[in-house]
């Protein structure tokens, strides 16, 4: 029977802590997050009656017993150290599972000491996580973690894959690609509504790549591809300056109301 | 007004299929006799399909067919008012076939290219009413399919766009304004998803793992992978070489996995081997 853990949650966090509580295999979770995410997840366990299977609270000192704890903490500089900070809250055999989407697992498990029971789990969305998950070995990882997180995966999730170890994994690595050409062919003098027609009736979709990034946020489109950029200097990825000029003009999509295209 | 399309192969036969199936009259001329019989067999067998889906009436499907003439007497083609050129992907090929229609079509007829990779501009200037000329992008299957990509020559008057727009729509298509470079507008972005499509199989994600992952968020009707395969890896495989040859642009390198599932003839499901194996 397993304890765990999901650590700084943000809202792909809380999907897996609603997943496990909901999953009713007698899991007991603890959720550690800012107010904001505390009180979602307090209203959401309270909606389905598991209040009681689930603790929400505010720091670290309470993780010391879990068996498999998920750090979903933000991405950027502190990433590493705040690995290497979970780490030395939970048990020397704990298994430690890293989100990580800008950067690629081995180099946030670098923060960490007891390196062998680190692995990455990368979910796409909130809404995704009871289908999906890319699950990715780093340098250290053992087979036995390997292993057991692999199960314990499976609980949550419907499909569990093997990602390798790069920026963005499988999903975050092909995102970007659509939305930086698009945002090309802008610069080229081709006509917004000419590229989202062509790729929707093209591909018989719903929606084209303008408005996908429009969803995804221009931001982390931008900071995906400079991170890809960085790791790999392939062409694909070099950040189109039509979305820098966005990003700093405040134009990050829907959340802003304003990206490629307007919304209320 | 009466459409002539050149090339009775499937890029041709259904442009011809979609332009009666609108009501016009269309005139599909092809120099090779055996080519015309397989097209009407082809528009024949497409409509029976639809008759039997109850998609078309009976008398609907009959007057499609009857609306086409296949003639391999390339003097048939002028009473057409517009002519969309859809034969091999040769500029040496399509130069011979503009300047033949350019001597014997009358000064106000308009000529279109279905080229996916030859600038409108090269072949307009081949003619002498570079004006008169445009390019007319579709895509496969064309009675299905309804994009529909049109592309001004440097020379391309706005009353022949205005002309080619307006039949674009009265075949009931959707139609954008495209670029004269490589790729246009759709097949500048999509082989280059393929192409890192690729390169993630290639890092040793499975194509099951990968489509899965691609559906995380909702399926839809066809995978990636399964699409790649369908269309055929061959497609790919050209599309990105001619990208890759026409704008020089990097992000469009082949990547090496497909260079070695096209040598070894692994073109997808009609080889029977692609990302996937199939049972034929």
């Amino acid at each position: 029977m397993f304890k765990t853990s999901v650590v700084v949650g943000n809202s792909n966090g809380l999907g897996v802590a609603m997943t496990l509580v909901l999953a009713g295999k007698g899991i007991d979770v603890t959720f550690i997050g800012d107010e904001a995410a505390r009180s979602e997840i307090s209203d959401k366990a309270k909606e389905e009656k598991l209040q009681d299977k689930i603790s929400v609270v505010n720091g670290m000192e309470f993780i010391s017993d879990v068996e498999v704890a998920f750090d979903f903490s933000p991405d950027g500089k502190n990433k590493k150290e705040m690995a290497g900070k979970i780490e030395s809250c939970i048990p020397e055999n704990a298994v430690l599972a890293i989100h990580t989407i800008l950067s690629d697992v081995s180099r946030i498990a670098a923060g960490t000491k007891i390196r062998n029971r680190v692995i990455g789990a990368r979910y796409v969305a909130p809404g995704s996580v009871k289908n999906h998950v890319e699950i990715t070995r780093t340098l250290d990882t053992d087979d036995e973690t390997y292993k057991i997180f692999r199960d314990f995966a499976g609980i949550i999730s419907k499909d569990v894959v093997d990602a390798p170890d790069i920026v963005g994994g499988i999903y975050f690595r092909l995102m970007p690609v659509s939305a930086n050409m698009a945002a090309r062919l802008i610069m080229e003098g081709v006509a917004m509504d000419d590229i989202e027609t062509a790729i929707i009736y093209g591909t018989n979709s719903q929606i084209g790549p303008l408005r996908v990034a429009d969803y995804v946020g221009i931001d982390v489109v931008l900071e995906l591809l400079e991170e890809i950029y960085a790791e790999s200097g392939e062409a694909t990825y070099r950040p189109c300056p039509l979305l820098k000029n966005m990003v700093q003009a405040g134009l990050t999509g829907v959340k802003a109301g304003r990206g490629f295209y307007t919304y209320k | 007004m009466k459409i002539g399309v050149v090339g009775a192969g499937l890029m041709g036969s259904g442009i011809a299929q979609t332009c009666s199936q609108a009501g016009y009259e269309a005139v599909n001329y092809d120099s090779y006799p055996d080519a015309l019989t397989r097209a009407k067999a082809g528009v024949a067998k497409d409509m029976k399909k639809l008759v039997e889906r109850g998609k078309f009436t009976e008398e609907h499907a009959e007057s499609v067919e009857k609306r086409i003439t296949y003639t391999s007497d390339i003097e048939d083609l002028r009473e057409c008012g517009i002519i969309i050129e859809a034969i091999f992907e040769d500029f040496e090929v399509k130069k011979s076939i503009f300047q033949q229609l350019d001597a014997m079509m009358p000064s106000e007829t308009i000529l279109c290219s279905n080229t996916s990779t030859i600038s409108i501009t090269a072949i307009a200037a081949c003619t002498n009413r570079p004006e008169r000329v445009m390019g007319t992008h579709f895509f496969s299957p064309v009675p299905v399919m309804k994009l529909l990509e049109l592309i001004r020559g440097m020379e391309t008057s706005d009353e022949t766009f205005k002309v080619v727009e307006e039949f674009g729509r009265n075949i009931n298509k959707v139609v954008v304004n495209a670029p004269d470079f490589s790729g246009f507008i759709t097949n500048r972005i999509l082989p280059l998803c393929g192409k890192e499509n690729c390169k993630m199989i290639a890092r040793g994600v499975s194509p099951e793992d990968f489509d899965k992952t691609m559906s995380a968020l909702g399926r839809g009707s066809m995978s990636a992978m399964e699409l790649a395969d369908f269309s055929g890896l061959d497609v790919l495989h050209g599309c990105l070489k001619s990208l890759h040859a026409g704008l020089k642009m990097e992000c469009y390198r082949t990547p090496l996995l497909l260079e070695q599932m096209v040598e070894s003839g692994y073109l997808g499901r009609k080889s029977g081997r692609g990302y996937f194996k199939y049972t034929r």
